[in-house]
């Protein structure tokens, strides 16, 4: 059985796409960052857990692979995984279809560390959100 | 029994949130449009079928009810169901967006759409599938009731001399969708700005209402989207007040095309005044009493 969890589903807007006439790459990573807060949630690292915690986990490295063009008014949709979690960091694993034709059209592993809101530097991962995480591993897509 | 299907999944980021500390309700209406698409595209219209043909589902009555506040950092979804696809031509369903964590409502959005010929601004009639679909799809819900009807003074369809002008200037590419024609977002976006012209007329700026740590926050609204908004066009915007009870107070807006008069939107609004620290409706303030009377009647309903 598969552990991706839907994160995202949504639809490209016209002022999201460029003069190439496609959806701009900075709004890929647009929803990969919205997607990232269900998963988050996921985890046990819900709203009120940053509010209240003043922790959450913040992105420190990406590698993005951009499959397919997207054009305004496509529908898509992401599901979402953990590839490792260790003491202070999660890897995150997203890919993006479109709703339409099915077809993959960005995968993104998402390498991110557990931060202190107030101190403003990584914070060792409570043992109850990488126990969580574990019931969301995946592999990654080809691999 | 038939269950709606999620047709939005996100999140409620800080910069959809407005001075009020809250998602702004323009917001709630770009994700619900997104809900619409995936609705249709569950209905066998996909993008792909829309730009073909030049048609797009659009909108012509929409009732909303605002039920919780949204914070930066919220995670939603939206489920929709379809209600019924009639003869005539009317797509009537709803959306009912829940923050995830919680599982509270947050909106409720009760739709009427029809297929349009972008050419003509035209209604045309469903393809055949597609009633077959929505047939299948449509389910009594009757656990999700539409929401009560609107009590209190309705909007005049007409435009009373003394309504107040609160905007006035044009559709801009940047705010239309891809068929050129203004999606509920950015009607909402202008009707909410010029709201705040209207309380301006009612004795309470906004920089007033911040001195006092109180904000606003809408409850209701009845939309109705008489003529398709294209870009190009010049517009203004005349507002009225329907009345004020002891916390929620109500008013409307009509989108005029500033060239012809012609009446191309308008929006019942109901909402509150609330204390910023303890997040609760309180009395609309003295100044919006002692106002009302005049603003009513100029307003042309007493």
């Amino acid at each position: 059985m598969s552990n991706f969890i839907e994160t995202f589903r949504g639809r490209v807007t016209p002022q999201e796409c460029d003069h190439l006439g496609h959806m701009n790459v900075q709004f890929y990573i647009a929803k990969v960052s919205d997607a990232a807060w269900t998963l988050m949630h996921a985890i046990g690292m819900t709203p009120d857990y940053i509010r209240t915690r003043r922790k959450a986990l913040a992105a420190v490295r990406q590698d993005v692979s951009y499959l397919r063009e997207l054009k305004a008014g496509d529908l898509v949709v992401i599901e979402s995984g953990v590839l490792a979690a260790g003491e202070a960091k999660v890897t995150f694993y997203h890919r993006m279809n479109n709703v339409e034709t099915g077809v993959l059209a960005m995968t993104a592993k998402v390498l991110t560390v557990n931060m202190d809101l107030d101190k403003r530097r990584a914070a060792p991962l409570a043992p109850e959100i990488r126990e969580r995480a574990q019931a969301y591993r995946v592999r990654e897509e080809g691999a | 029994m038939k269950q709606p299907q999620v047709t939005y999944r996100g999140c409620v980021n800080a910069w959809e949130c407005d001075q009020w500390g809250h998602q702004n309700v323009q917001f709630y209406l770009s994700k619900a449009s997104d809900a619409q698409a995936a609705l249709c595209a569950a209905l066998g219209l996909p993008p792909s079928y829309f730009r073909q043909t030049r048609r797009a589902v659009l909108p012509v009555a929409d009732r909303i009810l605002f039920q919780r506040e949204l914070r930066a950092g919220d995670i939603l979804a939206i489920r929709s169901g379809v209600r019924s696809l009639d003869p005539a031509g009317t797509l009537r369903f709803f959306s009912a967006m829940r923050n995830e964590d919680t599982g509270g409502s947050a909106a409720f959005f009760e739709t009427q759409a029809r297929l349009t010929d972008l050419a003509s601004g035209a209604p045309i009639p469903w393809p055949e599938p597609v009633m077959e679909r929505a047939a299948a799809l449509a389910g009594p819900f009757s656990d999700i009731s539409p929401p009560p009807d609107i009590t209190g003074p309705r909007a005049p369809g007409r435009i009373a001399e003394g309504l107040v002008l609160t905007y006035r200037g044009s559709v801009e590419s940047w705010e239309c969708d891809e068929t050129e024609t203004v999606p509920p977002r950015f009607h909402i976006a202008r009707f909410a700005d010029c709201a705040n012209q209207l309380f301006r007329h009612l004795g309470i700026a906004k920089g007033t209402l911040r001195e006092q740590n109180m904000g606003t926050a809408a409850l209701d609204y009845d939309i109705l989207y008489r003529v398709p908004v294209r870009v190009g066009k010049t517009v203004e915007i005349k507002s009225g007040l329907l009345e004020v009870r002891e916390k929620v107070f109500r008013f409307f807006h009509h989108l005029l095309d500033s060239v012809s008069g012609e009446i191309l939107t308008s929006i019942e609004v109901a909402a509150v005044f609330f204390d910023l620290t303890a997040r609760k409706s309180v009395p609309a303030p003295e100044a919006v009493r002692a106002n009302a009377q005049r603003l009513l009647a100029a307003s042309g309903v007493i």
